[in-house]
């Protein structure tokens, strides 16, 4: 059956695209952290950014994991467990699948981040509300994902990412075999949930 | 022909299952009956409407043409009555009778209101309603414009108006919130050793009660009201202590939990216990009638035991899987699963704190082992940064004092609950970032092994550990076949 209503959220397959992690082409550089704070920022420049108060959040984390980078993302959950646990109706789904937050209305209560699996709901403290990830509606495609220098991050469809997945597995496939040579760690550990 | 879907209740749970019974089946007939007269909102922010920082319009659950627009018929101001399965048909208080295919019972949960003298005075109110927080509103409002009791000049240490809180559990606690605000004195009067005594252990209890004290407001505890003090017309005065001793008041907050509501499913011989038994697919014992939300009783995914759920952020999770059910069911093969609840599951910002407590938060018994830390620096924000910044320290160090003063200073704290390898419960308090990473491992039992309970123990504990030290995600069993 189509994960289209999963309980826990995970992988939305109905959703038109998201973004997907290839952890292994991480390098930490935190790029899309800063692309992701800087777009949720009043001037949306970097030397803006920094100069603001309070200082613009990152919605996508870059996690350590002993000395290997993993970004963590917003997956849009189908089922979407922050959307469940809101208590005031600050987040909803849109139209086009994203699940987003308008902070208006939130009092800051902190369900979402008790329900969120991924933990990438987090508090703004000087504002009293929660922030996530809103795929940078007034953009092409998210922030994050334009930043990374190595390709980690990808905006795309689910039934896309599998097929890019498999055809990445063949390259790195063919390296083993004395082929081309893949990057480090090479591409066959995708997101095991965001490529479930 | 289209299929009749009727839903008794118009609240989380009734309104949620509506709205995903909608984007199932675009050609059903889909009827609401709700008891209040109001459209749905979100309870939850009742305490907005005492102190009029919200209103009516800005807590509703959708405007009111969404009803329209998605096609539900919505019947307000009264009750289902009895549901008699053999004909599949509904009746109503009035006696109207509806027809159904598969039929919802998502009539929530009441105030236990304690059975004490004088408690039905006017003046004393719990906090479940519309009408509920208007009144409370009302009544403050006089207390603080002095016209609330007539004759009345503060007295038992206090001055203006005063309310008295039954209880210090959540909705006391809220309730008092925007009481507060407004300028009235609060008396919590409390059963138990300390506040939130049903979610957190004496430590993070103690924090709230340091918070409240500085906020101004009194504290009784392990001291319960016996009688309510009322006047000739019956508004109330006072309360009076098992001590006997007896405090002037404006309001009194009855803030002693809730009750689910069992009388259709009664009526009905469906099964009860504390709350309409549901199962693995949120099926009542009759068929075709399913159950969600606070009026149901299901499995408690960390004890094995039986649970109330009595939370919203449940109402609509079982909200979507009931409907869903409601459509594809009654095969097993073509349903969903619920899987349960975490008895306590609970968030907010108490007194200014911020606190999520899951699972067993204070169990007793040799098998379970607490790790705690606290964090009492200055500089502390709670801001997101990375995380691991707590001190950890093993075994429970409840030694720092006890009452009111436990927790001095403290800007954040952390405890984890193990069972053997499992995290079987965790409170955070200053500092609630990644709650639900640790959820996931309290809500699947899934064993942490050593590397991430380390990590768990250490605060520092994220979803990318568990992405790649190969362990599925913890919320894996319940991905669809
Ligand atoms: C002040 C306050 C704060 C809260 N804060 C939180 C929080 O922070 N987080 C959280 O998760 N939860 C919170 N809750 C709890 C949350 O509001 C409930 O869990 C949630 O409302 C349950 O939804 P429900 O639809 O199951 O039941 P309810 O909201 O109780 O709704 C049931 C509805 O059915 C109606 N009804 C009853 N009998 C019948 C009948 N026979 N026929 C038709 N209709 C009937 C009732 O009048 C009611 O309108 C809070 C509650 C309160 C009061």
């Amino acid at each position: 059956m189509p994960g289209t209503d999963t309980v826990a959220g995970a992988a939305r397959s109905a959703a038109p695209q998201e973004i997907y992690v290839v952890p292994s082409r991480c390098t930490g550089c935190r790029s899309c952290e800063m692309a992701c704070a800087v777009e949720h920022s009043q001037s949306k420049s970097l030397f803006g950014a920094i100069t603001e108060t309070p200082l613009p959040r990152r919605r996508i984390y870059v996690e350590a994991v002993d000395t290997v980078a993993v970004p963590v993302a917003c997956r849009h959950c189908d089922e979407a467990f922050c959307a469940n646990a809101c208590i005031t109706g600050a987040i909803r789904r849109d139209s086009r699948g994203f699940v987003l937050l308008d902070d208006s209305r939130c009092i800051g209560c902190n369900s979402c981040i008790m329900l969120c699996p991924f933990g990438v709901i987090q508090k703004d403290e000087t504002r009293h509300v929660a922030v996530k990830c809103d795929l940078c509606p007034d953009l092409p495609g998210p922030a994050c994902v334009a930043a990374c220098p190595t390709d980690a991050l990808r905006f795309q469809e689910a039934g896309d990412f599998a097929r890019s997945r498999r055809r990445t597995a063949a390259v790195v496939g063919a390296a083993a075999a004395g082929g081309v040579v893949a990057g480090p760690g090479g591409d066959a550990d995708p997101d095991p949930a965001a490529a479930d | 022909m289209s299929r009749q879907y009727v839903i008794l209740g118009a609240s989380a749970a009734g309104i949620g299952a509506a709205a995903r019974l909608r984007e199932l089946d675009p050609e059903a007939v889909i009827t609401v009956v709700g008891e209040e007269p109001h459209y749905a909102y979100y309870r939850p922010l009742l305490p907005f409407l005492i102190d009029g920082r919200q209103s009516l319009a800005d807590i509703a659950f959708w405007p009111e043409q969404w009803y329209a627009e998605q096609r539900v018929r919505l019947i307000l101001g009264v009750r289902g009555h009895r549901i008699e399965p053999d004909r599949k048909v509904v009746e109503l208080e009035d006696g109207r009778r509806f027809d159904y295919d598969a039929l919802l019972l998502a009539v929530g949960a009441d105030s236990r209101i304690p059975t004490i003298p004088g408690i039905d005075a006017s003046g004393a109110y719990p906090l479940r309603t519309i009408d509920d927080a208007e009144r409370i509103a009302a009544r403050a409002r006089a207390a603080l414009a002095g016209t609330a009791v007539a004759g009345r000049r503060g007295g038992d240490g206090v001055d203006g108006a005063h309310a008295v809180l039954l209880g210090a559990g959540l909705v006391s606690l809220k309730a008092a919130e925007p009481l507060m605000n407004l300028g009235m004195r609060c008396t919590f009067v409390v059963a138990s050793a300390h506040p939130l005594s049903r979610v957190v252990d004496a430590r993070v209890g103690g924090m709230v009660a340091e918070r409240l004290l500085e906020r101004g407001a009194r504290l009784y505890f392990g001291r319960e009201v016996t009688a309510l003090l009322h006047d000739a017309d019956d508004s109330v005065t006072g309360v009076t202590l098992d001590t006997g001793e007896s405090l002037a008041c404006d309001l009194v907050i009855v803030g002693k939990g809730v009750a689910p509501n069992l009388e259709p499913a009664r009526r009905s011989e469906f099964a009860c216990h504390w709350g309409v038994r549901a199962g693995l697919y949120l099926e009542t014992t009759s068929p075709d009638v399913y159950a969600a939300g606070d009026c149901v009783e299901t499995n408690d995914v960390v004890t094995g035991g039986q649970q109330v759920a009595a939370l919203w952020t449940n109402a609509v999770s079982m909200a979507h899987i009931a409907a869903y059910n409601m459509v594809h069911g009654p095969e097993p093969g073509r349903m969903r699963r619920f899987p349960g609840v975490i008895g306590t599951m609970n968030s907010g910002v108490v007194a200014g704190l911020p606190i999520v407590a899951m699972g067993l938060t204070d169990p007793v018994g040799e098998r379970y082992e607490a790790v705690t830390a606290v964090d009492r620096s200055a500089g502390f924000t709670g801001n997101g940064g990375p995380p691991g910044e707590l001190g950890a320290s093993a075994g429970d160090d409840a030694s720092e004092g006890s009452g009111a003063s436990v927790g001095r200073g403290v800007r954040a704290f952390r405890k984890l609950v193990f069972d053997g390898d499992r995290l079987v419960g965790a409170i955070l308090a200053g500092r609630v970032d990644r709650a639900g990473v640790y959820r996931g491992f309290i809500e699947t039992g899934l064993p942490l092994g050593p590397t991430l309970r380390a990590a768990a123990e250490e605060g520092r504990l994220t979803y990318a550990d568990v992405q790649m030290r190969g362990q599925k995600p913890p919320y894996a069993n319940y991905m669809p076949m």
